[in-house]
């Protein structure tokens, strides 16, 4: 079934045999095997999650280089493999000030590491390199913020890079050689498949973008948001690069942070000021296929008391509309209802009505956003802070939060998947079957579908039902005019790690989003679980009084379902309250917010009642779609 | 020492220690010399590396505005401080200048009443730490 490439025996036969082999573990597996390495031991024909994270920074970004990471992208693969790492402040003999390990190895990661001014960063780096000694880098050193400013602001070249930037141009390719390289050597091509890397980087323009490759085959320099400002510049860029490629390059590139975007990730405009013709929405929909709707600069699904009623969204919020506004706190205001994935949704639905085609068929994952290359480290215990636009930790640890009170320690990307494999990971994030979960591992399934029994959740084969008689999600509901859908989700409790049992889960809830009178309608159902389980937490000492359950599961028909209007379904689920990662710090240094003389300098917003003492970590699946 | 020196004295002490609030992409609370010296190196840069744009030019007009601005309002609190001094003896004077300026210097040098977040070294500073 899984074949080796072939050396050439003749080019028709070769293009026969991969045709075949393509074809025969597509119709096995549900994905395309194209790359060469040896068969996963460990089958799951109906698929299984696989827990990782798709947006790791190391040294080779400037907003971490510049905040005294020094982690390699090698390092970062060690430490999501479960390798203790060390990390800033550095001391005078360059030790590290603290060690982090993950509780639970992951099972795929990416280092997305940003690729504007790799080639600066490199040169102010490294000693030796021509520039190295130029007033611009000396800065960097000496005064790494202010350079990190600087060196983002700057709108014409540098001149340390050279008359005709050659300097840069060539230092550029050492970071994104070293990642790739990184990449490749972490990658078990054992049968053993206990771990998966991609070749990713960050495109950072007015919207940041991830961009993950299935394989190998690569372009030579990544496309920055210097040559390519416009997302759809990327993707010229990246089909055109691809096609000169041997092998299929195929990519998914993946927005983050809408929250923070000021309006413009779900923006259905071009640059040319055109409105998004039929093409482009295809174009968007085919290479974006997934958003990132959790991670350490806050939740994106929707923002409290903005557009919704629904009073789970005041989960992470991030009380600004621009990231800017985290420095400079004049520009803050609440961000509007269209920064958010809901409403993106929304606004996909509405654009398909116009044009025939949803640019914002989004599935969802999360992930941490770390600038410390710690991929996976999304506890709330013991949280280092993900520098980055946090708190910048250089040389000495601050007495104080370790990251500004409105971020969070993120989440994590889970995928739907055959086997732990490039491919099989790689077609789970075409296909959208995937989920976010803000950091604990629960296992989370959701199919739609017109006719799934009424016993489904109590039997042993939910999964086999699911896919026979529905999608799953990330899917679309065929057209059926005659019946309402029905939908399944059920939720089992992450299991925890040794000495750290997982938490009790809480509720399990369907968002529908549908489209009435060209406005936005929602409805948020609670099918399992209950908000009224008399959990109870002292948010002094964190002790939780729990009567949640393991696992949650419902089936859910929507009686007041219209054949003629679209409509989108995604599932949430809620675990019991804990301590959030700043009210564990805050304890831990012990602040009384009832005792002042206990809130030193740097800890006063332990005490500030705009952010919660404690959190309900949580799950979302990728949504499933009907339309008419 | 003269009413007129001391004022002078006192504005440089001021203008070298004294922590004010002041926003440069990020908001620190330092010295005002500090704020100058990040202006004045931000425009060199600009000459040597020829990097442009809005935000270096936002930067140093940022800068040189609130430099000048604590420039002017600090040389009147020397002012009204030397008035409190008219009656005292040029000797008097002089004993009392040096006394404030050293107490002054050792507490800002000792205590990290500095916040100063572009330094990425500590977010608090002492006056050696943010000269550093």
């Amino acid at each position: 079934m899984r074949r080796r490439r072939q050396p050439a025996a003749g080019v028709a036969f070769v293009v026969t045999v991969a045709t075949v082999s393509v074809c025969l573990t597509t119709a096995a597996f549900g994905f395309a095997r194209i790359e060469t390495r040896a068969p996963c031991q460990d089958q799951a024909p109906l698929r299984r999650p696989f827990f990782g994270d798709l947006h790791v920074h190391t040294r080779y970004s400037l907003d971490a280089s510049t905040q005294g990471t020094r982690t390699t992208p090698a390092q970062a693969y060690d430490f999501a493999r479960g390798k203790t790492i060390g990390i800033q402040p550095w001391d005078a003999n360059e030790a590290p000030g603290r060690e982090v390990q993950l509780l639970r190895p992951l099972d795929f990661a990416a280092v997305t590491d940003h690729a504007e001014l790799f080639g600066e960063t490199e040169i102010c780096r490294t000693p030796g390199l021509e520039g190295y000694d130029s007033l611009m880098c000396r800065v960097y050193r000496r005064w790494p913020k202010l350079a990190f400013f600087l060196m983002n602001g700057r709108a014409t070249p540098f001149g340390f890079c050279g008359e005709d930037q050659s300097r840069c141009a060539t230092a550029d390719t050492l970071p994104w050689r070293d990642m790739r390289e990184a990449a490749e050597a972490a990658y078990d091509r054992s049968a053993a498949c206990s771990f998966t890397t991609f070749i990713a980087y960050e495109w950072t323009g007015y919207t940041h973008r991830n961009v993950i490759f299935r394989g190998t085959e690569v372009p030579d320099i990544a496309p920055s948001s210097v040559e390519f400002p416009h997302e759809t510049d990327l993707w010229d860029t990246l089909e055109e690069r691809c096609r000169d490629q041997r092998q299929p390059c195929d990519f998914v590139v993946i927005p983050h942070n809408s929250n923070v975007s000021a309006s413009t990730t779900f923006q259905t405009t071009l640059p040319s000021g055109n409105e998004l013709d039929a093409a482009e929405a295809k174009r968007k929909a085919r290479n974006e296929p997934l958003v990132e709707i959790m991670q350490h600069k806050g939740s994106s699904e929707c923002y409290a008391g903005v557009g919704t009623n629904d009073e789970l969204c005041g989960f992470e919020n991030v009380p600004y509309d621009y990231l800017g506004a985290r420095f400079v706190t004049a520009m803050r205001k609440i961000p509007a209802a269209n920064n958010f994935v809901r409403e993106g949704l929304a606004i996909g639905m509405r654009v398909q009505r116009k044009v025939g085609v949803n640019p914002f068929r989004f599935g969802f994952i999360g992930s941490t956003d770390t600038h410390l290359g710690t991929p996976g480290l999304s506890a709330e215990r013991n949280y280092p802070g993900h520098g980055g636009a946090g708190v910048p930790i250089r040389d000495i640890l601050p007495d104080s939060l370790l990251d500004p009170i409105e971020y969070n320690p993120g989440g994590l990307a889970v995928l739907w998947a055959e086997e732990n494999s490039r491919d099989a990971l790689f077609a789970a994030m075409q296909r959208r079957e995937t989920y976010a979960t803000s950091g604990p591992r629960i296992n989370f399934r959701f199919f739609g579908g017109w006719d799934l029994p009424a016993d489904v959740c109590t039997r042993p084969d939910l999964a086999d039902i699911g896919y026979a008689r529905g999608v799953p999600m990330g899917g679309e509901l065929p057209r059926n005019a005659s019946a309402a859908p029905v939908f399944v989700s059920r939720a089992l409790k992450d299991p925890g790690a040794q000495g750290h049992p997982g938490v009790a889960l809480q509720r399990l809830q369907i968002i529908k989003l549908w489209i009435e009178d060209g406005s936005t309608r929602e409805r948020v159902i609670e099918i399992d679980g209950s908000a009224d389980n008399r959990v109870s937490i002292n948010p002094t000492t964190c002790s939780v009084q729990s009567s949640g359950t393991d696992s949650l599961c419902a089936r859910w028909r929507d009686d007041d379902f219209d054949s003629t209007q679209a409509a989108v379904y995604y599932s949430r689920v809620v675990q019991d309250p804990t301590c959030r990662w700043s009210t564990l710090a805050c304890n831990q240094a012990g602040v009384r917010c009832d005792k002042p003389s206990t809130i030193r300098r740097g800890w006063e917003d332990c005490c500030n009642d705009d952010y919660p003492k404690v959190v309900q970590e949580r799950a979302w699946t990728s949504p499933i779609w009907y339309n008419p | 020492m003269s009413v007129r020196a001391t004022k002078w004295v006192l504005w440089v002490l001021l203008y070298c220690i004294a922590p004010v609030p002041y926003t440069l992409g990020a908001n620190e609370t330092a010295p005002p010399l500090r704020l100058f010296l990040i202006s004045t190196l931000t425009g060199l840069l600009q000459v040597t590396e020829g990097a442009g744009g809005w935000v270096w030019r936002t930067f140093i007009l940022l800068g040189v505005g609130q430099c000048l601005l604590y420039a002017l309002g600090l040389y009147f609190v020397a002012a009204f401080i030397c008035r409190a001094t008219t009656r005292l003896e040029d000797s008097s004077r002089r004993s009392l200048t040096l006394a404030i300026v050293a107490v002054s210097l050792a507490v800002a040098c000792i205590v990290p009443i500095y916040e100063t977040p572009l330094s990425s070294r500590s977010l608090y500073s002492t006056l050696l730490q943010i000269l550093y």
